[in-house]
């Protein structure tokens, strides 16, 4: 009995941070997300109307889509290269830390940063990555990299992707750290080449590290918001305006307090039904 | 199966050289263990037979074929892991056919080859488990199939019983000396636990700071050592080794005085010639202690240990680092310590130089 009471006693403070800032901010927003409040003035209960709103119009379903398929191109790269890279620095000791290091120094950065060294090298005229293309001949392939709503996207993307390559390279490493060494020493008895290593041995023994990246990256990129916001507003012709964007907008822009809850418990009913699937998934498959 | 041939072998990791030109021929179908204790070199030796530690000097062949530089897997070795290193995610007929399935081995080939060695190890009923649902006997046995079905020249074992229980671990040392038996394969068995060497070895290396102390067959290595580290490693209980002084040498006949022992001259069997005064070691193994020996001597005992059918009775000496252990049979075992008068042999006494350690024959 004295056990289970210093039980709630030691948990209490714990409880007492998530319900005043996480909890209650949450229940305080679904309110918000009921009424018609523009920040001045009474909040008038209209109901479900927000959320009829959202659904009826195909410029939110469309974002809501949008941010799925940004967040799908962003974790699979995000994925792929940061085992790339963790599975060359794994059998480059020489090298790992510095290039850890150096991978990571990215994700350090602020945003802001990022943002405005991609937008000089995404510049159309002078930017970085035209002028190099000229320089090397490849003049027929410059492109308005942001300008452009067909590849504006990606643009972004692609940046995201490289700021944070560091950070899913890093988990990885950790995994690839927690794989005995007579595991590869046997598959190299056995005359596995290092691809066959890698294919059949280490990454199905990755899979707790796969997880972990992968819903750490899906819930960062589904709320991200300063790389578009930074690098395009949301443009051109609404090409990157993610949902996290249109937030931001309402709040901010627009002053419609109420509406701009709903969709924000729009994002977060998403990124929790995301991540419940994935985590689901994934698990089952780590446990296969 | 094939002999393997290590002709001044080295091994150095920057400037620092862990194995020291080791000269060494395995026959054709031997078990050779190599025993020594921690950081002799031993399971680097192991290593740089199965290819995973470069060798940085000399020359290694296994059945005629230089192998000195070549990749691990083509070498013709397989090893089994202290800790196993099975694939915790593959099924024990995955783990057992992964090399045959990467060398595109035929799948009736390789079915045919991981069930024959399934049978051989009693592992039929646990065919579709994982690792994690089996226990450490059966792992083991999972692993050793694992290197079975790719039918090598050589076996390599790196202490493969040290994660078992004192029970399994005698059952598999006979399951593995069973192994040998029926295979017929060379197989080189590294351990630091010196019954399982001289219980399972054709041939025991004797190992210390990367150079071979002694190699030769158990019974040669406990009868005749050539040295205080293989005469003290070899055995156990250890042998007792004595401060001795050398008092005559005459007629062909040495005599020491060995002063744990009491006043009387102990007559030695050596032909080399030794000098009057010389300080020697002697060593005495405990069963050497019998009822019946020629000499005698007092000990004050202070502990006996009744192991059932035979006694260890300890007695320790101011500045002495080990204590002389007698051994004690029959049924008039003394139980409790106090003064112990115990004979022995002197003929069985084996008398070492003081200062090198290298036996005096």
């Amino acid at each position: 009995m004295r056990a289970r009471r210093s039980l709630y006693l030691f948990t209490f403070p714990a409880l007492l941070v998530i319900g005043l800032f996480f909890i209650h901010p949450i229940i305080l927003t679904f309110d918000m997300s009921l009424t018609n409040y523009k920040g001045i003035g009474e909040a008038n209960d209209i109901g479900w109307r927000n959320y009829e709103r959202i659904v009826a119009r195909d410029r939110y379903l469309n974002e809501i889509w949008l941010t799925l398929w940004y967040t799908v191109i962003v974790v699979s790269a995000l994925t792929v290269t940061g085992l790339f890279f963790a599975a060359m620095l794994h059998r480059l000791p020489l090298i790992r830390n510095f290039s850890r290091a150096a991978l990571y120094t990215p994700a350090m950065m602020s945003f802001v940063v990022v943002g405005y060294i991609w937008q000089f090298l995404y510049s159309p005229l002078n930017g970085g990555i035209n002028v190099a293309l000229r320089d090397l001949g490849l003049g027929a392939w410059e492109q308005n990299w942001l300008g452009d709503p067909s590849i504006a996207l990606y643009s972004v993307a692609f940046a995201q992707i490289w700021m944070f390559t560091g950070f899913t390279c890093a988990i990885f490493l950790a995994g690839f750290a927690g794989i005995p060494e007579e595991i590869n020493e046997a598959g190299r008895l056995e005359g596995a080449s290092s691809w066959q290593r890698f294919r059949y041995l280490e990454l199905p023994l990755l899979g707790p590290s796969i997880t972990v990246s992968v819903m750490l990256t899906t819930i960062g990129t589904l709320k991200t918001f300063e790389l578009p916001f930074i690098l395009t507003k949301g443009g051109p012709d609404g090409a990157t305006r993610l949902l996290s964007i249109d937030i931001i907008d309402n709040l901010f822009g627009q002053y419609k307090f109420g509406f701009a809850s709903a969709l924000s418990i729009v994002m977060l009913v998403i990124v929790l039904a995301v991540a419940f699937l994935q985590n689901k998934v994934l698990r089952d498959r780590e446990q296969a | 199966m094939a002999e393997l041939s290590l002709k001044q072998a080295v091994k150095k990791y920057g400037n620092v050289q862990v194995v020291h030109g080791v000269d060494l021929e395995v026959e054709d179908g031997d078990f050779c263990v190599f025993v020594g204790p921690s950081g002799c070199g031993k399971s680097t030796l192991l290593r740089m037979i199965a290819g995973l530690e470069e060798t940085s000097d000399g020359r290694m062949t296994i059945g005629g074929r230089d192998v000195t530089h070549m990749d691990p897997a083509k070498r013709g070795v397989s090893m089994v892991f202290q800790t196993y290193a099975l694939y915790p995610h593959m099924t024990v007929r995955e783990n057992m056919s992964f090399g045959l399935k990467i060398g595109k081995t035929p799948k009736a080939e390789i079915a045919k080859k991981v069930d024959e060695a399934a049978r051989i190890l009693k592992l039929t009923d646990y065919m579709d488990r994982k690792p994690k649902a089996l226990s450490g006997g059966q792992r083991q046995r999972v692993a050793i199939g694992r290197a079975i079905v790719r039918q090598p020249d050589v076996f390599l074992f790196d202490e493969p019983l040290s994660n078992l229980d004192a029970e399994l671990r005698v059952e598999m040392r006979v399951e593995i000396a069973k192994l040998h038996k029926q295979l017929g394969a060379t197989m080189i068995y590294v351990t630091h636990d010196q019954v399982e060497a001289m219980t399972m070895a054709d041939k025991i290396v004797v190992l210390r700071d990367g150079r071979i102390e002694q190699a030769g067959s158990p019974a040669k290595l406990y009868d005749d050592p050539d040295n205080l580290f293989v005469a003290g490693f070899i055995g156990s209980p250890r042998m007792n080794f004595f401060d001795a002084t050398v008092m005559s040498t005459d007629n062909g006949q040495t005599m020491v005085s060995v002063p744990r022992l009491g006043d009387a001259p102990l007559p030695v069997q050596v032909t080399q010639a030794l000098v009057r005064g010389q300080q020697v070691k002697v060593g005495l193994r405990p069963e050497h202690f019998a009822a019946d020996g020629a000499m005698q001597a007092s000990l004050d005992i202070d502990v006996i240990e009744n192991l059932g059918g035979v006694s260890y009775a300890y007695s320790s000496f101011e500045g002495e680092a080990h204590p002389v252990i007698v051994e004690l049979r029959g049924a008039a075992r003394p139980s409790k310590g106090g003064r112990l008068t115990v004979s022995f042999d002197p003929s069985a006494a084996l008398v070492f130089d003081d200062d090198s350690g290298v036996r005096i024959r």
